[in-house]
Formats: structure tokens, sequence, C-alpha cells
């Protein structure tokens, strides 16, 4: 095994987790079962096998919880894992909640301070530009595309950016408390369904999809979760998914909103900045220049940074002794 | 820093005031004109953000993408003297500009396609 592989015994690393589970859900919070939003990626849908492992199907339930912006497979995907696993499901739409709250509002006139024209029948994403090619500081820009196929693009000011973030993160949040609706209607746990990348990076809402009671694969690679999908046979359009983020209305990577690379090669790179492996090593095992790597490490230390508020809890001035 | 040697030094004490009052709450402490804000945590990339916005509302400037790189953006004299570049400020009219108060920014690039 060279020092950047990422393969693992699933059959142990299942056995390991679903014990985490069970010990953490049953016996340490004394919960009925556990809860798993799913959004018809492989995260999710790995988070809710391993949990029928756990703790069994009846104990667990599945959320869909789309909205009118979401992708038009992510909801018939969310169902197929459920049917697949056999557990009960509930169909929650949040656009309505999303509606109410102002998300859409928000982030509209937000946009609107950059792009007057955006309206009504118009769909927009934000993307960064590459990191790998120089050493520019990345910004958002906003894609707008009007109802007629026309694009634009705009670099996002700071309240721009503030504000359209602020607005969307409603949707992650809207989620969570559902979630915890009907963990507390049923007395279960939530289980929250990070992966390493996204929990090392800071690629999450604060109190939105942060939030969770456990999180059963936030030590796994990307790559490992994968391996993992198919080990636990799910099924094949779920396992071959690319990873998306389904948050904007226009379709948007992973890579063009928050990591440097593909996840496969962000995986290796993460891995070995994180065991010490030397600049030359990683760039050799991902095909990049040790000039590219040296600047995707730069910015993956500049996410940690960034990660450390949104993984503290909220701060005491003294410790009150009840751990 | 060699950049500190081709300043007027015109920018300088309005860029350092800005980026002690707004990014260390006031407390300049061992802070110097050519740390780097990034390798010292002073600013993140919503702290760049907040950096361009304030160069183009202070001083009327456009910045674009292909000019918000390190050597332009990373320390007080960097700043400063990118603001001089971009100002012309070697020129009479860039002294002129210089000395009023500053315009309104311009708007924000915009590409359609």
């Amino acid at each position: 095994m060279n020092d950047l592989d990422l393969h693992m015994d699933c059959a142990r690393e299942s056995e390991r987790i679903t014990g985490f589970i069970a010990e953490t859900v049953l016996r340490q919070f004394r919960k009925r079962g556990v809860v798993v939003g799913l959004s018809g990626g492989v995260d999710s849908s790995v988070v809710a096998a391993l949990a029928v492992r756990a703790v069994g199907a009846n104990r667990v339930l599945g959320l869909l919880m789309p909205e009118r912006e979401s992708s038009a497979e992510t909801l018939a995907l969310s169902r197929l894992v459920s049917e697949h696993l056999k557990i009960a499901c509930e169909h929650e739409d949040i656009t309505s909640m999303l509606e109410a709250a102002g998300c859409y509002r928000r982030r509209d006139a937000a946009i609107r301070r950059i792009i007057p024209e955006y309206g009504d029948g118009c769909r927009c994403k934000i993307v960064l530009p590459s990191v790998i090619e120089d050493d520019q500081y990345r910004v958002f820009r906003v894609v707008v595309e009007f109802a007629d196929g026309r694009r634009s693009e705009a670099r996002l000011d700071l309240d721009a950016f503030l504000g359209v973030v602020a607005a969307s993160n409603f949707k992650q949040r809207t989620r969570k408390m559902l979630e915890y609706y009907h963990a507390d209607r049923l007395n279960y746990a939530v289980a929250g369904t990070p992966n390493r990348l996204e929990y090392d990076q800071g690629f999450f809402v604060k109190l939105g999809d942060g939030a969770a009671d456990l999180k059963p694969i936030a030590h796994l690679y990307k790559t490992q979760v994968y391996q993992l999908a198919e080990f636990l046979g799910l099924p094949e359009v779920i396992r071959t998914r690319p990873p998306t983020t389904d948050t904007y209305s226009l379709p948007q990577s992973q890579e063009e909103f928050y990591f440097s690379l593909p996840y496969d090669k962000m995986d290796l790179v993460l891995f070995g900045h994180t065991q010490g492996l030397l600049v030359a090593e990683i760039a050799s095992a991902v095909d990049l220049t040790p000039e590219q790597i040296q600047r995707v490490i730069r910015d993956i230390e500049g996410k940690r940074r960034m990660a450390r508020y949104l993984h503290a809890p909220p701060v005491l001035i003294d410790g009150l002794g009840l751990a | 820093m060699e950049l500190s040697n081709q300043l007027s030094g015109a920018y300088l004490p309005r860029v350092r005031a800005f980026i002690v009052e707004n990014f260390l709450f006031g407390e300049a402490g061992q802070f110097q004109d050519d740390d780097s804000l990034l390798d010292r945590g002073i600013i993140d990339s919503t702290g760049i953000l907040e950096l361009v916005s304030w160069i183009e509302a202070s001083y009327g400037v456009r910045i674009e993408d292909s000019e918000m790189l390190p050597e332009n953006l990373d320390a007080v004299v960097r700043i400063a003297a990118f603001v001089e570049r971009k100002l012309g400020v070697n020129t009479t009219e860039g002294r002129a500009l210089c000395l009023e108060q500053a315009p309104a920014p311009t708007g924000p690039s915009t590409v359609t396609t």
C-alpha cells in the first residue's frame, strides 16, 4: 500500500460504524431510532444504510425535503433509497416555509444589487474560479440565466455575497428544523451526513446541515464513502451520481462552489497534507504540479481557519462542570 | 520590502488605519506594514471582499479579478502601492484625484453571453 491509498476494509469499517451508531443512539442518548435527511446523494444514502444495520429498518426515518429549486431527480432518488432500504419516509416540501421566511425574496434582492435585471423566470448560482491556475484570490461570482437562455455573470460585492449566503442558508436550517421535529416526535436522534472533506473544510451551514446528534461518516473521505456505498449494495444510480450542492436553481458542482479540485483529488491532497507528506509526493499522486498543490494547500488551510468558527460550540465564560 | 520604496506615501496611513480598525479592531500591537494579511490570519476570503469593496468605494476605482493578487493586496504597503498605481498618482491627474474627495465607485462589471 502506498502512502496515498484510501482503500479500506469496508466490512470492518461498516461494523465499526454500526457499532458506534447503536452505542450512541440507543445506549448513550437512549433514543429509539435515527432520523436521516435524504438528498439522493451518496453521503446521506450511506448514513441511512448504516443506520439500518445499526438499529434496524423499522427504527430509521428518511426525510425527503425538496424545495422548488431542487434538481428534478432529488425526490425520485431519495425515494429510491428509502424504498431500497425499506425504511419509513416522510415527504416534506419546504418551499412554503422558505417563502414564508423570505429565503428566495431576500436572496433575489441581494442578487439584484449586482444584476438588476434578475427576476422571475431567472435561475442562478454562485461560483468560485479555480484555485490551481494562479495565485489570484478566489472571490464569488453570481451566474444568472434569464428565461431566454442568456447568461450574465458578475463578481459579488461584500453585501451581496453575505446576503445571498445568509438567505440561502435558510434551506439547510429549515431542513434541520424538520429533522428535529420528527426526531422529537418519535424520540429519535438525528444523524448528520457530512464526509471528512466537508467536515474538515467547513462545507456546511452552522445550525443547518452542520447540526446533528451524531456524524457517523465525518471521518471518511468522499472516496471511502463511495467504497462503502458499493459494499452496502446501494443502487448504482446513487453510487455513480456526481456530488452536487443542490442549493441553487442552476446546477452547481461542489468544485465550482467550494472545493479546489474534484473530490477524488481533493481527498488525496487533504489526506496527504494531513499525514504530513511532501508536496512533491502529493503532486505526483494527483498529477498536478507542486506549485498547484501549494495553492490547494493554502486554500485548505484558509478554509480550516474559517471552519473553526463553524465547529465552535457556544462559548461560556466559565466551565460549568457538566461534562 | 522593496515595494515600500516605490510609494509616495500618500495612501499608506489611510490603508493602515482601515486594516487596523476593521480587522484588528484598533489593536495594532506588533503589526507591521509589510506583514502578510493572509499568513497572519488577519483577513480571510470574506475580508478580501471587504477590502476590495473599501478600496473601490474609497478611491472610486474598479478592481478587476485579474488584479486580486497577493502582490497587490496582501500587505498594507502592497495595498497602498496598488492604490497609487490604480490612480496613476505619479501623474498630474492622479495627484489631483487623490487630493479631492473620492468619486463614487464604478458599478460591478457584468459579462453577458
